[in-house]
């Protein structure tokens, strides 16, 4: 449950709520050209990127949970680089990708950048690693960076 | 409070071993919560066989006072040692059977009685130095026997202090019940049995200690060993090609003159022998656990749960003479449920959560929990970050005294049972395949040729049972906790 709703606000989030900061000029991008363009092209391309590696991440970060058989907390421990592999790996592909993406001379912005850049990494948060702090599957559920502080936070 | 007590006397070697697997048995929760008296009986009181089982006592009884009360049936029952008693007494000039009976006094007090001595032993049997036991030679140890008395303070010391005890339990409406150990083909055994059973029942008259079971478990030969190239060709020590002939001797006996005596008596033995290395006696002769001392400690198990109405003799035999299988052990599911569950938990603590401990230590516990979830279950820690908001816990610390204590014992215990366990696997050539315990062994490989489907052994691995330790509702904290958690965990349906 926790996973479904984590990827709804996820999608929610990158698809709505960040877009109004921009679209009503909360946010001013004055080097762009043509924002609605930067818009579909640029912010709608890093969105769906943002959105397929999280979900995919989160996927793989729970099909390798289920999979896992850990006979000692050693090699439990070890998950922990996959965890960071996964939640870091996103974040960099899809900084990579807005930033390949905003070079477009008709559509790019340079005052974009640190804006979407945070977006991206609250996205991933949201994605990735607030659903598995709270529902990795056991034995891994501390294995991800601030589950347990979170476990103890909601009681759990 | 024991609602019974069971009295355990073991007589010489094969004794004091068979006593080692009642204590393990009892260990497991085979006797229930019934207290267990251990008597060692050896004229030869540095006696390798002996000492370990004093030893295993102690660990028991070490790891007993520790882990007692727990929420499983394991470490539940209370064992008690006298002092190992020797019928030699404690004279340390009275050492062979010629000065034992004053020899070379009567030589010239009474030649008609020495001359009778000589006709009945040797010079070389005579002057044989018992200090090592009784050689292998019943009629030494016979003639020894019948001198002991109870009545007398030099040598009855420990026997007043089990009398004591039995008259005190039974007055208390505890049931009781003695169950003797001991060969019938060596030499303190084969000896000491009859007579000293005797000498406990006209006590138990004499003392109004009435409705007390007494029970013998009589070890047939089943093991032999080369004999030693000893230069000189008079030296006495046990021969196993007399052990036949010893055996027939003291089965005679019991058939002639003790049938009276017992309650219930159980003949174990086994035509394929274990080969023993050759020992004259003392700290060398320390043989290794052997399946049929499991078979004498259920024996005497299914004596104590019977309250001895177990009839006079029982026999038991294996299905098929080439191999062995649960089915040719007594009461086949308790028994191998006790067996398994005990097997797969030292197995688990020796091979898995023990060396887990020393690594939390090692990595700090934070650490190690987001690898082990199951330990904030059992234990508290020091909390480190931003997790310190949240305060300390009042669980017990892995690192306090008291817990180390505990991991430390239970290290020992199950040392100890494993090692047994592995001895008891083994005949001769061929392991026994029935249970199996080492470094390499897989949790689910532990029960061997086990009912489990290939979905159910796919679920037990230590990956499962971490996380069912992990959800154990309301366990015990602390390494008790944990053990007693485990222990239940690991019982296989």
């Amino acid at each position: 449950m926790i996973l479904v709703i984590s990827v709804v606000v996820g999608v929610l989030l990158v698809q709505w709520l960040q877009k109004i900061p921009l679209s009503q000029f909360w946010i001013v991008l004055t080097d762009v050209r043509n924002l609605e363009g930067f818009l579909e092209v640029v912010y709608n391309r890093t969105a769906l990127s943002v959105i397929i590696t999280g979900i995919g991440s989160l996927l793989l970060w729970v099909f390798l949970g289920f999979r896992a058989r850990v006979n000692t907390a050693a090699q439990a421990i070890r998950y922990q680089w996959i965890w960071w592999l996964l939640l870091l790996g996103q974040i960099a592909l899809n900084i990579i990708l807005f930033l390949v993406w905003n070079r477009d001379p008709a559509y790019g912005s340079s005052d974009a950048v640190p804006w979407i850049v945070a977006m991206i990494i609250l996205d991933a948060l949201v994605f990735f690693w607030l659903p598995t702090t709270l529902a990795t599957p056991r034995p891994l559920q501390n294995v991800p960076t601030g589950s347990m502080f979170l476990k103890h936070l909601t009681g759990d | 409070m024991a609602n019974s007590t069971l009295f355990a006397i073991g007589i010489g070697g094969t004794g004091a071993k068979c006593i080692e697997s009642l204590m393990h048995l009892h260990a497991i929760g085979s006797l229930g919560n019934t207290k267990l008296r251990v008597f060692l009986v050896d004229a030869d009181r540095a006696n390798g066989n002996g000492q370990r089982t004093q030893a295993s006592l102690n660990i028991y009884q070490n790891t007993h006072n520790l882990f007692r009360g727990g929420s499983s049936r394991w470490m539940q029952g209370d064992v008690g040692l006298y002092p190992t008693w020797s019928p030699l007494g404690d004279v340390m000039n009275r050492q062979n059977l010629g000065s034992i009976f004053s020899y070379n006094a009567l030589k010239t007090r009474s030649p008609g009685l020495a001359g009778l001595m000589e006709s009945l032993f040797s010079r070389q049997e005579m002057d044989a130095d018992l200090e090592v036991g009784f050689r292998g030679r019943p009629a030494i140890g016979s003639a020894v026997m019948s001198r002991v008395s109870l009545d007398d303070p030099e040598t009855g010391g420990s026997w007043k202090q089990l009398l004591s005890e039995l008259k005190g339990d039974s007055n208390n409406g505890v049931a009781c019940q003695v169950v003797v150990f001991a060969s019938v083909f060596g030499g303190t055994g084969a000896a000491g049995a009859p007579t000293i059973c005797r000498m406990l029942k006209n006590q138990m008259e004499n003392l109004s200690i009435s409705h007390v079971p007494l029970g013998a478990v009589l070890m047939l030969p089943f093991f032999s060993f080369k004999n030693p190239q000893i230069n000189d060709q008079e030296e006495i020590f046990a021969r196993s090609e007399n052990f036949l002939m010893n055996t027939e001797g003291a089965l005679n006996y019991y058939a002639r003159y003790s049938e009276d005596l017992f309650d219930t008596a159980y003949l174990l033995g086994n035509p394929s022998y274990e080969q023993y290395e050759f020992s004259l006696g003392n700290q060398n002769q320390r043989n290794e656990a052997n399946i049929l001392e499991l078979y004498a400690a259920i024996a005497a198990c299914r004596f104590s749960r019977l309250k001895g109405q177990d009839g006079r003799a029982c026999i038991i035999g294996r299905q098929d003479p080439r191999q062995f299988s649960w089915g040719d052990l007594p009461n086949t599911q308790e028994t191998k449920s006790l067996l398994a569950n005990a097997a797969r938990f030292a197995h688990a603590w020796k091979y898995n959560f023990s060396p887990e401990l020393d690594q939390a230590r090692k990595i700090g516990y934070q650490r190690f929990i987001k690898g082990a979830p199951w330990f904030a279950r059992y234990y508290g820690y020091e909390r480190q970050g931003l997790m310190q908001l949240f305060g300390g816990s009042s669980k017990p610390r892995l690192a306090d005294t008291q817990e180390q204590a505990c991991k430390e014992q239970l290290d020992e215990w199950a040392n100890l049972f494993t090692n047994w366990l592995s001895q008891i696997m083994i005949h001769g050539e061929n392991k026994l395949q029935l249970l199996r315990v080492g470094q390499n062994t897989s949790l689910s490989q532990v029960i061997v040729n086990s009912n489990l489907d290939e979905a159910q052994l796919r679920l037990d691995d230590y990956h499962h049972l971490r996380n069912r330790l992990e959800e154990a509702k309301n366990p015990e904290e602390g390494t008790q906790g944990l053990a007693h958690t485990l222990y239940t965990l690991t019982a296989q349906s």
